[in-house]
């Protein structure tokens, strides 16, 4: 699948979008079971052109027909409180989710089942048509969770927290790739810095850094990643999942900010399946 | 094995730039060690006698007080939840981390035992036995704490609750390392006690790990 | 809500049954502790060496066995819920462990109030003694682990966890602390020492033994019954019930 909309700017390789497609419209009607529409068609004749995404198509073509990602009748009890019930979504290659709901209607605890982090109160989730549970490590290595935390330590330099991060989640990346992508995200300045000396939205580019590494994972499942981000981050970060959707993958996210992406976005409102 | 060492290199990382905490835990160790004399008086023969104990005693009392910061920090920060999101079996990045553990906590108690048993007035051979038994018998404290340290994760108060769940399961292990001592002072043979030692480690090597990945996979639910 | 959302519909049907056998355990354990008391303190014959004092172990004894067999049936529930993920195991878990902690409590002070005439002292470091205070340890440990942590199912696992890791040790800690003992203390008086005992004094102690049977179960059952109540308010059913206001 090339990613025709994707432009490689110039030596500091951020991400710029040729055609912004305002295609998300949060204010459509949700239904019950949102089904994927699908991929957008890609333009005849384009050729990728970034060379991080276009060296992925390769490792992509193993995923890029038969992903399918099940919730099916999930039920969430948090402490003694059932939060959600009967909450259903099928997402195919390509889908762009949007997880939307007010503060406490339980959008991070079904961010949190959909990662395996959990057991639901019922139902079941199903990567490939197999219940999760029943495949944790073929699920993990299929998964990148970003979770509300940057999930950094603060003793470690942003370089050896996310090679460290990669490593446990059995990502393949050298100490000078994980250095490469911290320049490219503009953390040039920072590298040999402590974590605890970083602000609040340059811990959260650390933590995104691990998107860049994690392209070869079909599915990205998202906690809030647009909050602390400045306008041109939150920019590059939609481009980034709607490239991820466009090749193929699913994104499931969460977010309270409007963001607009090159792709349609389906919304799930966590509140219409309160009890 | 990439991720074994790699959680070693890191753990092992971030132990050394916070050395300052590590060497509080050290210091408690032979301050607690060091009161006793105060407490029950210095005569030399009594010392001789509580010695092997005392240190024992202030040996689990130190790995306790080390035990809360096992995994609370990576609690915190979100690190916990990604490993356990790794494709990898959670068992061995937890051995991992416990070992990491033991190299900061208990492999310092071990090296620093043989001067508390000169201020104990010990024999060079009880000493030698001593930190012998302390060098077998560490691991199985980090283990068994790691336990307690996974269950108790996040909780108020927690670490109080640590010290009641984790003490009364160290038990054979203290009775085991200090009565070595004795059995050589009292001209007996000490390979028993040194192989059961070993035993009880090897035994907590082999169940621990796993009651430790279901704990904090109860913590991160 | 419906119930059929959940997997486990047991403790519905286990709420009306345990109702039913409450009552049951209850007069049978009132029953055999009057008959087992009657037979220890009025009908079995002074012992030859201590007198009158021995008459405790009909109270010490089965206590003494039933905390010991509690704490183990807690680790079969414990293995049940991990293993088969059923809730109301946890809950049996969670309602035997009160009585099993009186019980060992009631083994270490009648342990201690025979000790005094007997040894001459209240607390020996006997290897039974000693064991029994570190599974006394062990029970506070579960009682204040699963009450500090909020979420109850977090609680239950984090219990049943312990539980296992703390059956495991039990052997382990009984033989470490006996073998200990030996080397210090030489032979302790034990109570197995009396040569034979009179037949009377036996079936007294194995009435009082079902006593404290019927007792645990008549009291789990009842303290299961609260808990499923408190667990499962959430479901129609038991709300139901609440509202109906007494609870049967």
């Amino acid at each position: 699948m090339p990613i025709s909309y994707l432009r490689r700017t110039s030596a500091n390789s951020t991400l710029t979008y040729k055609n912004d497609i305002k295609a998300g419209n949060p204010a459509a009607p949700t239904r019950r079971v949102v089904r994927s529409t699908g991929l957008q068609a890609p333009r005849p004749g384009a050729k990728p052109k970034h060379q991080l995404f276009g060296g992925l198509a390769r490792d992509r073509r193993l995923w890029l027909n038969a992903l399918m990602f099940e919730i099916d009748q999930l039920a969430c009890l948090r402490g003694e409180r059932l939060l959600f019930r009967k909450l259903g979504c099928t997402l195919a290659a390509g889908s762009l989710l949007r997880v939307a709901g007010a503060n406490g209607t339980g959008k991070t605890s079904l961010l949190r089942l959909l990662a395996g982090l959990g057991e639901p109160a019922a139902g079941q989730i199903r990567w490939q048509g197999k219940p999760i549970q029943t495949q944790r490590e073929t699920f993990n290595a299929a998964l990148c969770y970003l979770g509300h935390a940057a999930t950094l330590s603060d003793l470690l330099t942003p370089e050896e927290n996310l090679h460290f991060a990669c490593l446990s989640a059995g990502i393949a990346a050298s100490p000078q790739e994980c250095c490469q992508t911290l320049q490219e995200i503009g953390l040039a300045a920072q590298l040999d810095l402590p974590c605890k000396v970083l602000s609040q939205g340059q811990r959260r580019r650390v933590a995104l850094a691990r998107l860049t590494l994690a392209a070869t994972r079909p599915l990205w499942i998202l906690d809030e990643p647009f909050t602390a981000l400045d306008q041109a981050a939150i920019e590059e970060l939609a481009g980034r999942c709607s490239a991820h959707c466009a090749a193929g993958g699913i994104v499931i996210f969460t977010s309270h900010q409007d963001v607009s992406f090159t792709l349609p976005q389906q919304t799930l409102k966590v509140e219409d399946f309160a009890p | 094995m990439k991720l074994i060492l790699g959680m070693l290199h890191r753990d092992l990382l971030i132990a050394w730039r916070s050395r300052g905490d590590l060497l509080v835990a050290l210091c408690f160790f032979v301050v607690v060690a060091s009161l006793f004399p105060f407490g029950i008086g210095a005569d030399a023969a009594r010392l001789h006698m509580i010695g092997a104990g005392v240190i024992w005693v202030a040996a689990l009392l130190a790995s306790l007080l080390a035990l809360p910061r096992l995994f609370a920090q990576d609690f915190e920060s979100g690190v916990l939840e990604q490993l356990l999101l790794s494709p990898e079996p959670p068992v061995l990045w937890v051995v991992a981390k416990i070992l990491a553990h033991w190299l900061g906590t208990g492999l310092p108690v071990v090296v620093i035992t043989p001067l508390l048993g000169l201020m104990y007035q010990l024999e060079p051979g009880a000493i030698g036995i001593l930190t012998a038994t302390l060098a077998l018998g560490t691991p199985a404290l980090s283990l068994l704490g790691a336990i307690g340290a996974a269950l108790t994760l996040g909780l108020r108060g927690g670490g109080s609750l640590l010290a009641l769940l984790v003490l009364p399961l160290c038990v054979p292990i203290l009775i085991f390392g200090a009565g070595a001592v004795d059995a050589w002072a009292s001209g007996l043979t000490v390979q028993g006690h040194l192989a059961l030692l070993g035993g009880l480690s090897l035994g907590c090597l082999a169940l621990a790990p796993l009651a430790c990945v279901a704990a904090l996979r109860l913590a991160c639910e | 809500m419906t119930m059929n959302l959940f997997r486990f519909s047991s403790p519905q049907t286990f709420y009306p049954l345990a109702g039913r056998l409450v009552p049951v355990f209850a007069v049978l354990a009132a029953l055999s502790c009057i008959f087992g008391l009657y037979l220890g303190f009025f009908v079995a014959p002074s012992d030859a060496v201590q007198g009158e004092v021995y008459r405790i172990i009909f109270i010490h004894v089965p206590a003494a066995w039933m905390s010991m067999f509690i704490y183990v049936v807690m680790a079969f529930w414990s293995a049940i819920g991990l293993g088969l993920g059923t809730r109301l195991s946890f809950y049996m878990t969670r309602a035997l462990a009160p009585t099993g902690a009186l019980f060992c409590f009631i083994a270490l002070w009648t342990g201690a109030l025979w000790g005094r005439p007997t040894w001459g002292t209240y607390w020996v470091w006997d290897a039974r003694l000693t064991s029994q205070l570190l599974l006394q340890f062990l029970y506070f440990g579960f009682i204040a682990l699963t009450s500090a942590i909020e979420d109850p199912r977090r609680a239950d696992k984090a219990g049943a966890i312990i539980t296992l890791v703390g059956v495991i040790n039990v052997p382990v800690i009984y033989f470490s602390v006996k073998w200990w003992n030996t080397l210090h203390q030489g032979a302790s008086v034990s109570l197995t020492k009396a040569p034979s005992m009179a037949t009377t004094m036996l079936l007294g102690m194995l009435v009082m033994a079902f006593a404290t049977w019927f007792y645990s179960l008549a009291m789990s059952l009842y303290r299961v019954r609260g808990i499923i109540l408190e667990r499962e308010r959430h479901t129609d059913w038991a709300r139901q019930l609440i509202s109906k206001g007494e609870p049967k």
